[in-house]
């Protein structure tokens, strides 16, 4: 099959042999969890429960508040302890569920679904949309809307994305490795919702145990998916970049989706996930993350209740190693830096990466040398230099000319700069300047 | 040398003959106003009128599309100026500031983490939601101090501190700060609770040593019925505050100031008294002493400056004067 | 203690590139040429060289000292700027030139503007240019290379360029001459009259190959450099080889190979992207074939260079490389 490269990209250690090769493991079910009511994006859920309740694990929590948002389920059983603010990754508070275990009991499924595919697809979209299911690669879009286009934007290709690009995270890895079948079923089940003529599965040639053993499994299954050896390229896995790649065409610019070039990605995280909901009306309750970096103990792939603090999770791995520098939710390139241990693992958290101080480094921005290897880079083909300086000189009429907004914020321009200026971050400023000030043009 | 002279000479006259005929061909009309209002103007383009600069505003002005007394940064002079050029009158503006409500500064508050990052507020707070502890203190990078175009703003030890000698009360650092800790009060109440943290006492203390922790001492402590401690901080209502500076001195965080120093002196007029004793009376903070018959004097170490007395005085013999 | 964690924006890694170590692989790869230029002209050149670096260093101290800025000498930025500045200088200046040279490069050329990053010329060029146009007795005084390592070479002033051997040789006669007082062989391991570092184009070469292996300049400047001056001299030669000098030797002697890779590439001064390199290029190369052809200058590299760094801005707002997923205007 013939690829489509995307302009640009950086190649990065990927650090991935640090646990790449271990088995996931189960964590001990947490004393407590704390359930943020918005673990994705769209408007918060509402919970259901009150303060005192007894809950079973899977019960339903908090409920999807309009379409764009969703359900929120007991990750163990017992006692409702609080609903109220509470640290989330932002470095806020907001509000979350408080559950104080009282049986470790595991989830028991009632019921096995074995006439799926008899099933018209409409009828499987309430299934994910009750299980609460959201985009699992970090995006935490509710899953269910991304599944139901509208009429006139007709759904082509299936991309399944396994490419797992971040640096240092093997959660995706380990899944493909360790559940193939389940992967491969939950890949039928979202072909038969949306109909999509091709279907793809992409992973990273960095991972060829996962390339080969999915490969055997389509081919033993009779599926027909394709599974395809993307290049080992930063942002490969982003979304518009995959979808360049694979079917060769180019999300439009200035907020253009998807579907508009008749593609749906969705991450493998995710597809089990649907597998699991549709196939054994399990509620996302648990997700797979990577504890890595050189600055923990013993670096694991870990299945974890969602709402554990990430204290718990360091106990578990022996804590810090080395001098605290940076503790990170998600991978290196995007994830969000962390000050607070309370702060729970959510639908979104992929990984927790802890950085030693001496690989962190001073902090040392120079003014922009004009090299230009921020825009050899750039995924977007967007020119990072001036927005930056646009953006320091607060010029965002002139970044918005420039294509500020369809920044996706990938840090390869950051990571690529010589000068060590923080461009992502002065990006991602002049956006909120530039919402900021549509917002008061609006108002006025 | 001669044909040089000559040829250079020849080429300037040209061009200046051009220049001239094209200044005369191409001049766009103005208003003869338009460049006697601006002068008027403080020339900072700061914004704060709603218009894209002096010019724009002046402009405005002309077409009557903006009140006269718009110019929010040149107060009431300004607008003085500008009616009498245009020949016409403007209502009694009220001079404002704008102050910072928090004053943790370095020494006082807690960091939850070291940030290295862009030197602004509104690109910090989105690392971590900013590295002070306190959600509600001054970040102290500078966002307000870069957008004043009066240079009113320092920033000192983390902490923004805004001069009310050089602010104009234009507004936009209030609206800059993303943190809102800035807010515009008309310069006469000039007593103001120095922090907005909404936390509880307890926490307000893990942060920071000079924080509101909503006891209530102000509260109840207030002659006038002015403070209200509103989620677990003070708020001063400025209709009823009349700048006496008990509650200054009962707040055991120092969290109350008075950010510009004059206070007010009542000073009885010894011809006008006619002893009735009625200011006596009101005084409570007992400043005012007399006996019938004689006329009844402030001591100026206990007068607070309320101007209760001066309601009283029924002949007008008592004036409010400031006290440098 | 739990401040201690450190936070800032994603992304957390950084490639280790930085800017010294980008200059310290620029000084590396000059190193050959600096190593022709000694071997060739002896101590003075090594001395020409030390003293640039050192006097560049120092006027960029003392201007930052001055300006109140942070001190930066340790970027290595001054240091290539003293380098290239003393390769493009004959072997015979006398020292205070250099001094001046180093002056104009870096208080007019860079520290005026703003410091590394704000320069719009490249400063080595500015030095350079400020020094042919009020000293051209002295920039223009050359020595043929004197083998034997460390010889003064002072007092042999007999030497020219080719370029300039051409032009004074055309001033007085209509054709070339059918045998030319050098060959291509000479011109490319350095044994013609020249400035102490663009004598030899093997080493310059050397050089080259280092910046674009690892990297470091793109190569679409000085290939659309050099192929234009070689397209446009070798346009002429074809015409009418009696008056125009063979292509080869076109590129091969006078600063073009230096300034194509070294200077053309100041990433400071040139366009950022693709397309803005590729005009960037060709028009350094437009230039540079113009003035040696029909200039009064037997050699235009650096004017060339310089007046392209002034459409750096314009190039870099016209070619706006499209925007992933933008549909082109139609």
């Amino acid at each position: 099959m013939i690829l489509h490269p995307f302009p640009g990209g950086i190649h990065p250690n990927d650090e991935k042999g640090l646990t790449a090769h271990l088995q996931v493991e189960d964590t001990p079910i947490p004393e407590r969890v704390f359930l943020p009511l918005s673990q994705h994006i769209g408007a918060p859920a509402q919970p259901v429960v009150k303060v005192g309740d007894q809950v079973r694990i899977g019960d339903k929590i908090a409920e999807a508040r309009g379409f764009v948002s969703a359900n929120i389920h007991a990750s163990v059983t017992g006692v409702v302890r609080s609903i109220g603010d509470y640290p989330n990754v932002f470095g806020r508070l907001s509000p979350a569920i408080e559950i104080e275990t009282t049986d470790d009991s595991p989830f028991q499924p009632d019921k096995k679904r074995e006439d799926v595919l008899s099933l018209p697809p409409q009828t499987l979209i309430p299934f994910i949309r009750e299980a609460g299911i959201v985009g699992m690669g970090g995006a935490t879009f509710p899953t269910h809307v991304k599944l139901s286009p509208p009429e006139d934007k007709p759904i082509q290709s299936l991309i399944i994305n396994g490419v797992e690009c971040e640096p240092y995270l093997t959660a995706d890895h380990r899944l493909m490795l360790e559940h193939p079948l389940e992967i491969l079923e939950g890949i039928v089940y979202i072909h038969h919702i949306l109909g999509a003529r091709f279907t793809y599965l992409a992973i990273e040639a960095n991972k060829p145990d996962a390339i080969q053993l999915m490969e055997e499994t389509v081919k033993k299954e009779d599926a027909k998916i394709n599974v395809i050896s993307v290049p080992k390229r930063y942002p490969q896995g982003a979304e518009k970049q995959l979808i360049k790649t694979i079917i060769g065409r180019e999300v439009p610019a200035g907020g253009g989706l998807p579907m508009d070039v008749g593609a749906v990605v969705q991450n493998v995280g995710t597809t089990f996930a649907i597998y699991e909901a549709i196939r054994w009306g399990k509620p996302l309750i648990e997700r797979i993350l990577t504890v890595t970096g050189r600055g923990v103990k013993s670096p694991k792939n870990l299945r974890v209740r969602l709402g554990t603090p990430v204290q718990d999770i360091l106990d578990l791995c022996g804590g810090w190693k080395t001098e605290p520098g940076k503790l990170i939710m998600g991978g290196p390139m995007m994830g969000i830096n962390q000050f607070d241990l309370r702060v729970p693992v959510t639908k979104g958290t992929s990984g927790i990466l802890l950085l030693p101080r001496d690989e962190v480094g001073e902090y040392h921005p120079h003014t922009c040398i004009r090299c230009g290897r921020c825009v050899t880079v750039c995924p977007m083909g967007l020119l990072p230099n001036f927005l930056g300086v646009f953006s320091e000189y607060a010029r965002f009429s002139d970044a918005e000319r420039y294509h500020l907004l369809d920044c996706i914020e990938c840090g390869s321009c950051t990571y690529i700069c010589p000068a060590k200026r923080p461009l992502v971050q002065m990006i991602r400023y002049a956006k909120g300047e530039v919402l900021r000030r549509r917002k008061k043009a609006a108002n006025k | 040398m001669l044909p040089e002279i000559i040829s250079l000479a020849g080429i300037g006259f040209l061009a200046s003959f051009g220049l001239g005929i094209a200044a005369k061909k191409l001049a766009v009309k103005e208003d003869p106003r338009l460049e006697k209002i601006l002068d008027a103007l403080p020339g900072a383009n700061c914004g704060a009128c709603g218009y894209a600069g002096c010019t724009a505003f002046a402009r405005a002005v002309l077409e009557d599309k903006a009140p006269i007394e718009g110019c929010v940064a040149g107060g009431e002079s300004t607008a003085l100026k500008v009616a009498e050029l245009l020949g016409r009158k403007v209502e009694k503006t009220e001079r404002m500031v704008a102050f910072v409500a928090c004053q943790g500064s370095r020494a006082y508050t807690r960091q939850r983490f070291i940030y290295q990052g862009i030197n602004d507020c509104r690109a910090a707070v989105n690392v971590g939601g900013g590295s002070k502890a306190c959600a509600f203190g001054c970040l102290g990078l500078g966002s307000c101090q870069k957008v004043c175009p009066f240079g009113a703003i320092t920033i000192e030890d983390d902490l923004a501190k805004i001069d009310p000698e050089e602010c104009v009360g234009c507004g936009l650092c209030v609206d800059e700060c993303p943190r809102n800790i800035i807010h515009l009060v008309p310069v006469k109440s000039t007593v103001q609770v120095l922090c907005s943290s909404q936390n509880v006492g307890r926490t307000v203390k893990e942060f920071c040593d000079i924080g509101c922790i909503g006891c209530k001492r102000c509260e109840r402590a207030c002659p006038f019925n002015a403070i209200t401690v509103v989620r677990n901080v003070a708020v001063i209502n400025p209709q009823k505050c009349r700048r006496c500076g008990i509650c200054i001195e009962v707040c055991p965080q120092n969290t109350i100031r008075s950010f510009l120093p004059t206070q007010k002196l009542a000073i009885i007029d010894a011809e006008t008294c006619i002893s009735c004793g009625r200011c006596e009376k009101v005084c409570l903070f007992e400043a005012i002493t007399g006996e019938k018959g004689v006329p009844y004097t402030v001591n100026p170490e206990k007068c607070r400056g309320c101007g209760l007395c001066v309601e009283q005085c029924k002949v007008n013999a008592i004036t409010m004067q400031e006290e440098s | 203690m739990k401040n201690t964690l450190i936070l800032s924006s994603s992304p957390h890694i950084k490639s280790p590139e930085t800017i010294p170590t980008i200059m310290f692989q620029v000084c590396l790869a000059l190193l050959p040429a600096i190593f022709v230029g000694i071997y060739s002209f002896g101590a003075r050149a090594a001395w020409i060289i030390l003293l640039a670096i050192v006097s560049a260093v120092a006027f960029e101290a003392a201007a930052q000292k001055v300006m109140g800025r942070p001190i930066s000498i340790n970027d290595g930025s001054a240091c290539v700027t003293g380098i290239l500045l003393a390769l493009n200088l004959p072997p015979t200046v006398p020292w205070w030139l250099v001094i001046i040279g180093s002056f104009f490069a870096i208080i007019i050329g860079k520290q005026i503007y703003g410091g590394l990053g704000h320069n719009p010329f490249n400063p080595a060029l500015v030095g350079r240019v400020v020094l042919l146009i009020s000293f051209p007795a002295q920039m223009t005084l050359w020595a043929f290379p004197s083998h034997p390592l460390f010889a003064h070479v002072t007092d042999t002033l007999s030497g020219a360029t080719p370029l300039g051997w051409i032009k004074t040789h055309l001033m007085t006669h209509a054709t070339l001459p059918t045998t030319l007082p050098f060959n291509m062989l000479q011109a490319f391991i350095g044994q013609t009259g020249g400035c102490i570092g663009e004598i030899s184009a093997l080493a310059l070469l050397i050089g080259a190959a280092f910046l674009l292996w690892k990297k470091i300049i793109p190569w679409i400047i000085p290939v659309s450099f050099i192929a234009t001056v070689f397209f446009i001299t070798g346009t002429f030669w074809i015409i009418n080889p009696e008056h125009y000098l063979n292509p080869v030797f076109h590129v091969l002697s006078g600063g073009l190979l230096l300034g194509a890779f070294f200077m053309a590439t100041d990433m400071v001064t040139n366009p950022v992207t693709k397309v803005g390199m590729l005009i960037f290029g060709i028009g350094c190369g437009l230039l540079t074939s113009v003035i040696r052809l029909f200039g009064g200058y037997p050699e235009g590299v650096s004017f060339a260079i310089l007046l392209m760094n002034a459409t750096t801005p314009l190039l870099d707002r016209w070619t706006r490389p499209r925007v992933f997923g933008e549909v082109p205007h139609k």
